[in-house]
This record gives C-alpha cells, structure tokens and sequence, in this order.
C-alpha cells in the first residue's frame, strides 16, 4: 500500500458544498446517480405496492382510488425522474467528456443549474405526491385529468420542470460534441455511445418543448380554462393525446438510444473486437431519432383517431425496426468469433440483447392495425413496453453501471455476486413479464383494479417474480455499496476497453487529463492493439 | 475572436424599413377582402418578416451549416406536428362513409348460442 | 479598435476551453439549439390556433374583430424598433463603443415596457368587456367558439408577454455588465446571445399579430 495519495475528483476537495457547488462533470453525473437511484427505488416500491393488490381478484389492502394512484406514481416516478435521466445525465455526464478527450461539459454551470431544476422538479413530484397524489395514469389524458380531485397540477408541474432540466442536458450535450473533441478526433472516431447520446439531444430539444407546453396548457385547462381540450367549449380531448405523445414517442427513444450506444461500447470491450458497422450504427441512432418524430399516432389507433392517419402511422411505425434491425444484428455480428469475456456487464448486454428483441417484436404486433383492436389497453402492452423499458433501458443502464463503476468510483465490486445478481434479474423480469404477455393474449386490461377469477393464477405468478426481481436489486445494492468502502482497488482499465475514458486515471484526475489526448485510430481498434 | 466579422450596419438599417414597411403592407392588405387568399397573403408577408428578422438581425446568414440544421429541422419538425394533427383531424369518419356502400352496417349482430359456430359469415 | 476612453475588463477564457473562439462559438451554437427548442415550445399553440381557425372560421372572425388591430400593429412596430435597437446594441459592443451598447440597450428595454404597458391596456379592455378566459368568460357572443379564440389568444400572449418580462431581465443583466466594461471587441458573447433570444421574442409576434388580430 502506498501511503501517497493521488489526487483525484473525489478527494480533490471535501465537505458537502464542494459536491453541491461543483461545476465538475463527473462529480454532477454522481450526484444524478444517486437521485436516481432513489427514484428507482421509490418506483420500484409502488411497483411492488400495486403488484401485491394484484394478488387477489378483490381488494387486498388497497382501495380502488389508491391503486389508481399507485400505478400513476409508478410509472411517473419511473418516466420522469427515473429513465429519462438514467443514462444520458448520469452515466452520460460522466462518460461524455471523458470519451471525447475534453475537459468538461461546453457549459459546466449549465449543466449544474440542469441538475437542480430536475431537483426541483422531483421536490414538486414528491409534494404531489404527499398532497392527494394523482390518480390520471401518467399519461394525464384529459377530460379526466382536468377533473380528478388529486394534485395534477403539482404532477404535471413537476414534469413540465423536469423536461426543461432534459432539455438544458441536451443543449449541453450538443454543442460539447460539436466543439469540445480532443485533437484528431474526427466524427467517425467517436465512440458510439456518444453517437447515441447525440441523437438523443437532438429528440430532447426538438420533442421535450412540445410536452412543456401541453402540460402548461392542462394546468391552464383546469385552472382557467383554455377549452381546447375540453369538448363542452367545441374542444378536442383527442388533441390531448396528439400533444402528448407528439413528445412521449420521441421521449421513448429519449431512453433508448443511449442504451443502445451503451451496449455498442460493451460488445466491443468484452469481445475484444472491432464494432462490425461502425458508421451504420452511427447513422442507424440519427434515422431513429428522425422516425420517432413520425409514429406517435399509434398510440392513437383506438382512440378516436381518423382510419386513414391509423393506417399512415401504422406503416411508419414499421419503419422504426429498420435501424433497431440494424443495431441488433451488428451486435450479433461483433460478437461472431470474438473473445467474449462474459463478465457482469457483458450479461447485461446479453439480457438486452434477448430481451429488446422480444420488446422490439412485440411492438411489431401492436404497430398492426388489426391485431392492436385486439390488444390495445391489455397486459400486452404493459409486457410489450416493459420489455423495451426495462428489458431494454435498465438492462443497459446496469450494464453501464457496473462497466463504469470501477472508473467512477476506484473500487472493483464482487464479480460473483454481480453475476448472481443479474441472474436474479433476467429470471425475476421474464418472470414478471412475460407472465403479463400470456395475461395480456387472453384478455387482461390493464389498470384495472378488479378482474376475473380465471386470471388470477397467472397474475399471482406473476407477483412471485417481483420477489426475485427485488432480490437482484437488493444483492445488487448490497454489493455496490460495499465495493465503495471494502472493494478491491480498481486499475486505470479494468476491461480493457480502448475508448479514452480507460486513458484517464481511475478515478479520474479533476481535470480528467493530466495532457490532452491525441486521437489517431476509430474507437474500437483492437487488431492495432493487438487482440 | 478580434478577427470576428461584424455585419455592417447599413444591413440593419435597411431590414428595419423594410419590417416596419411589410407590417404596414399587412395592415393594408387585411384592409381588402380577398377571400380564401387572405390568411395565404398575411402568413407570406409574416414569412417574409420572419425570415429577414433571422437572416440579418440574428445572423444566420453569415452562421456555418450546423446551425442552419438546427433551424431547419425544427421547422421541419413543426410542419410534420400540423401535417399529422390535419391528417388525422380532415379525415375522421370518412372511412365510414366510403366504406358504407360495402358493408350492412345496420345488419343485426347474430346471437352465438352456446356449442353452435354461427353459420354463414 | 477604437475605445471612447473608458476601461475594459479582460475576459478570461474558460479553463476547460483552448481559446476564446471555441468559447464563443460553443456558447452561440448552445443557444441557436436553445432557440430550436423554443420555436417548438410556442409550435404547440400555433396548432392549435390552427385546427380551431380550421374548424370554427365564424367564431375566429367575430373574436378576432373584438381586439383592437391598432394597437397590435402599434405593438408589432415597437417590438420591430426594439430589436433594431438591439442589433445595434451588439453591433456597438463589438466595436468597443462602451457608452452607445448601454444607451442602445436601455431603449430597447424601454421599448419592452412600453409593449407590456400597451398590453395591459389591451387585457384590461378586454376585462372590461368580460371577456376572460373560458372558465370565466361572460361577454356576448354570437358563436359559442369564441372562447375558445380567448382561451388561447390569453395563454399565447401570456407567454409571449412573460418572454418579454425575461428579456427585460436578461438586458438590465447585460447592462450592468456593460457599464462595469466587461464587453468589448474581444468579448460580447452575452450580449450576442441576450440579442438572439430578443429576437425570437420579436419571431413570434410577427406571427401572432396577423393571426390574432387580422383574421378574415
């Protein structure tokens, strides 16, 4: 043990105002990790809350109004404070930078001031959430939610807040790529988790606005009336669902692609091989984010919407499994003859892969006309977005995790538990969902609060998995915060990845390099390497 | 930075004649009915407006392509938000009226009775 | 370049830029993304300005005709003037002109207000008339859509007119740094900014005044 201390962007300054106050990357990157865990641990708890309801065909111990109120907690908790952030402000801050070779973020106080509006968004969520929370679904469709005596407003408000806390990440985002690139690092040099993350900020500043104003134009609704909404006044309930998900389809893929672009850096590092299709996966997250802006209509499909619009964004919404295709079988092909390291993170990726493409699928159907009449509103649908959600985003945020975990914090966590763990994970969210799929084939609504006795035994099976699923998490949680105090010291590049981030120190120096790299090869050269 | 080029000020001079001129063109012009044309000539004059405001007082034409990406793809994005929202809005309910001739709409629904496939379609 | 005899302040570029061009040039791409993200926030409105004019011509004629097109033309030349001032506002903080930045800057702040003055007046006559929004509207009209029209005309220019208040906001910032001589010919990234998003400001009304104020 070396008694010399190296200075890095953790013990580079002390005490609480140097976190609260800092206007570095990674040290607001960690802050954004540790709300949003919390988020996904409040989310998780009425997940499991409503679960448990769902045990019996009757009440169980929650009435109707709170079980209500517990499904649009969930998935808002989820949605706004959970997965919108997840990847792109937390993981992304901190590897942003880093993998292009700069110093910071184009505006470090920008990206400070963003993450105290998403704080101050999620204390607007959390007081609605002790002051009548709301009840809507966390879509808000209107009338209702012009009528509902809980606190849409102070929900809706929150939202609205923490999109622009979206928006100021992606504005940041945007012009570091542009201009923030180490020397020789041309477009095509950059890694792909940057890629992802730049089409993101695009869909977050074109997209995001958009729900701003219809949420502040549902405050109004109710406060003092616009009546575009509201039908007594000529109005139009349906422009509701137009507005929103004009944002919410994007927002989506807001979550998505920089999964994506997680799981392009994890196959290359743990199969020691250059990406196959490195500029198709790069073009493939800009033509997703294009579509995405095209296909919000199929949400629509039962609600009133004109036949002939359902049938043009039914075929549009086809359009969306091109660049997915695209993505799922470069991976596949970089794996082809690999030397695949199944460490912790590459499971993750592996757990994405199987799973999003059954997500991914399983929106082919409901994007059909015909076979959505039939599926619309049922568990299917729950399953289908679960599995591009969860399946999809969490997998890969975990997987980036536990990638980054060593960089981030210096310490190596417990290889055997984290494969335990993401053991628990897969089975408990197979187990959980697709459970919800067969529910969903034979005729379950969901957000119903009673049901028929004929589906109990599968929505009881579907309980038990939310245990299993819940111990991943807890091992995972266990095993984390112990690498933090007991972990083993991490090496600079614990993987052997060749992005830039792995030049850095571990962890990284407060100004993440000692001199500014110089980038000469792609990203992912490992025959150079000489792998 | 020094070397930083600087919109001379006669351009600006002239772009504010000419908006205070349109909007007067726009007060004129709302003074005569054209029938259907009138919202087409407000929103052309507001168009024109629009664009020496951008082109001149916010620079643009002197800003690199990205920023030119930029604009044009919000509004791009804004177009395909009215194209859609009108796509679906003109159209409601006109499949049942074409499709009206082809089926019975009014035909009873048949009764299934219990370990009898209706006959029939 | 030519200084009028007044002190500068030297800017210090950022630690985590290499020189000053790339400190500029990332600030003014920054905000030209922000305005992308502006135009889309008021795009909502503008649709739904558009559906409702689609399907209730009669109500949108009859509200319309019931504000006073003077003083939106009044409006829109100010809002004109006021960005023509603050072009050359930016214009004289790039050559160094200390004392004409801050004039030209405190007109178009005067400017702003005397738009906002005339909108109060505007709102208040309309009060008057107990023409409200929706939930509260007891004026006489002949359509029953024409609420509808107010319902959005109060929401659209509520937030243009909150826009306004934030641009004032901005300037007397601007303008404080100007008189302490922090802009010169090396360094005006602010005011170049601050004059962007008053233009916008000045984009949308463009926009509004023929489609409130002129319809038929």
């Amino acid at each position: 043990m070396s008694t010399k201390t190296i200075k890095n962007y953790l013990n580079c300054e002390t005490g609480i105002m140097s976190w609260l106050t800092t206007l570095d990357h990674k040290r607001i990157g960690v802050m954004y990790l540790l709300f949003i865990a919390i988020s996904f641990g409040l989310g998780g708890f009425f997940a499991l809350a409503l679960r448990m309801e769902l045990l019996t065909p009757t009440q169980l111990y929650l009435t109707a109004k709170q079980y209500n109120q517990a499904f649009t907690l969930h998935g808002a908790v989820m949605v706004f404070l959970f997965i919108i952030p997840s990847i792109p402000a937390a993981l992304g801050n901190f590897v942003l930078p880093l993998q292009l070779g700069a110093k910071d973020v184009a505006f470090p106080r920008l990206n400070l001031a963003s993450f105290y509006v998403y704080v101050l968004g999620a204390a607007f969520a959390i007081f609605s959430l002790f002051n009548g929370a709301v009840d809507t679904g966390w879509t808000f469709y209107t009338p209702y939610s012009t009528q509902s005596d809980t606190s849409v407003i102070s929900m809706t408000l929150a939202a609205f807040i923490l999109g622009f806390s979206s928006i100021l990440t992606g504005v940041n985002f945007i012009a570091t790529i542009h201009k923030m690139r180490a020397p020789g690092m041309t477009w095509f040099r950059m890694p792909l988790f940057v890629w992802a993350l730049y089409a993101t900020a695009i869909i977050q500043i074109l997209a995001t606005p958009v729900v701003g104003i219809t949420l502040l134009l549902l405050i109004f609704e109710s406060t003092f009336g616009v009546g575009i909404f509201d039908p007594a006044l000529g109005g139009d309930p349906i422009l509701f669902q137009h507005f929103f998900w004009f944002y919410s389809h994007p927002a989506v893929y807001i979550m998505v692609l920089p999964a994506m672009g997680v799981m392009s850096e994890l196959v290359t590092t743990f199969c020691k091989k250059n990406i196959f299709g490195y500029k198709l996966i790069a073009y493939s997250s800009l033509a997703i984010a294009i579509i995405s802006f095209l296909v919000w209509g199929h949400h629509l499909f039962l609600s009133g919407q004109s036949s002939y619009a359902n049938m043009i964004f039914s075929l549009l919404t086809f359009l969306v499994g091109i660049p997915s295709g695209i993505k799922v079988f470069n991976w596949v092909t970089t794996m082809y003859k690999g030397t695949i390291d199944l460490k912790t993170p590459f499971l993750y990726f592996l757990s994405f892969l199987f799973l999003f493409c059954i997500g991914g699928f399983t929106g082919m159907f409901l994007g059909a006309l015909s076979v959505d009449v039939h599926l619309h509103d049922t568990y299917f649908v729950v399953a289908h977005f679960h599995y591009t959600m969860m399946g999809g985003v969490v997998m890969a945020f975990l997987g980036g995790l536990h990638y980054w975990w060593p960089k981030m914090f210096g310490k190596m966590y417990s290889e055997k538990w984290g494969r335990i763990a993401a053991a628990f994970v897969f089975v408990g969210f197979n187990w959980v969902f697709f459970t919800q799929f067969i529910l969903g084939t034979k005729g379950m609504p969901r957000r119903y609060y009673n049901y028929l006795d004929q589906f109990q035994p599968l929505h009881a099976f579907s309980t038990m998995g939310t245990f299993v699923l819940g111990t991943g998490f807890i091992i995972m949680a266990v095993y984390l915060i112990h690498s933090l105090f007991k972990g083993e010291k991490a090496p600079a590049n614990p993987w052997g990845g060749l992005t830039l981030e792995w030049v850095a120190d571990t962890p990284p120096d407060h100004h993440n390099f000692h001199e500014t790299p110089t980038v000469t090869t792609g990203p992912y050269d490992y025959e150079k390497a000489g792998y | 930075m020094s070397g930083h080029f600087i919109i001379p000020v006669s351009y600006y001079v002239k772009t504010f004649i000419g908006l205070l001129f349109l909007t007067f063109i726009t007060v004129l012009a709302a003074q005569f009915d054209f029938g259907a044309l009138n919202l087409t000539i407000a929103l052309l004059i507001a168009v024109v407006k629009a664009s020496l405001v951008l082109l001149i007082f916010m620079g643009l034409r002197w800003e690199k392509g990205f920023t030119w990406v930029l604009l044009l793809g919000s509004v791009v994005c804004v177009l395909i938000f009215f194209f859609f929202v009108f796509a679906d809005l003109m159209t409601r309910g006109a499949i049942d009226i074409e499709e009206a001739g082809f089926h019975d709409l009014k035909s009873p629904v048949i009764k299934i009775e219990k370990g009898h496939a209706p006959t029939g379609h | 370049m030519a200084t009028t005899g007044t002190s500068f302040i030297k800017h210090e570029v950022a630690h985590h830029f290499d020189n000053a061009e790339q400190e500029f040039e990332s600030a003014k791409l920054g905000m030209w993304a922000f305005m992308a993200q502006e135009i889309l926030f008021f795009s909502a409105l503008f649709v739904a300005y558009a559906i409702f004019r689609y399907l209730y011509p009669e109500a949108f004629l009859e509200a319309s005709s019931l504000l006073s097109w003077k003083m939106g033309a009044f409006n829109t030349a100010v809002l004109i003037t006021s960005s023509f001032t603050m072009v050359m506002a930016v214009n004289s903080a790039q050559t160094s002109q200390k004392k004409k930045t801050f004039n030209f800057l405190l007109v178009t702040i005067l400017l702003a207000a005397l738009f906002l003055v005339v909108k109060y007046f505007e709102y208040m006559s309309k009060f008057h008339h107990g023409i409200f929004p929706p939930n509260y509207f007891n004026a006489m009209a002949v359509f029953e859509q024409v609420p509808i029209f107010f319902g959005i005309y109060f929401v659209i220019t509520g937030l243009h007119a909150l826009h306004i208040l934030i641009g004032i906001g901005l300037i007397i910032w601007i303008m404080r740094r100007t008189a302490r001589g922090e802009f010169h010919a090396d360094y005006f990234t602010p005011v170049e900014l601050v004059g962007l998003y008053w233009h916008f400001v000045d984009l949308v009304w463009i926009f509004l005044f023929p489609l409130l104020y002129l319809v038929g």
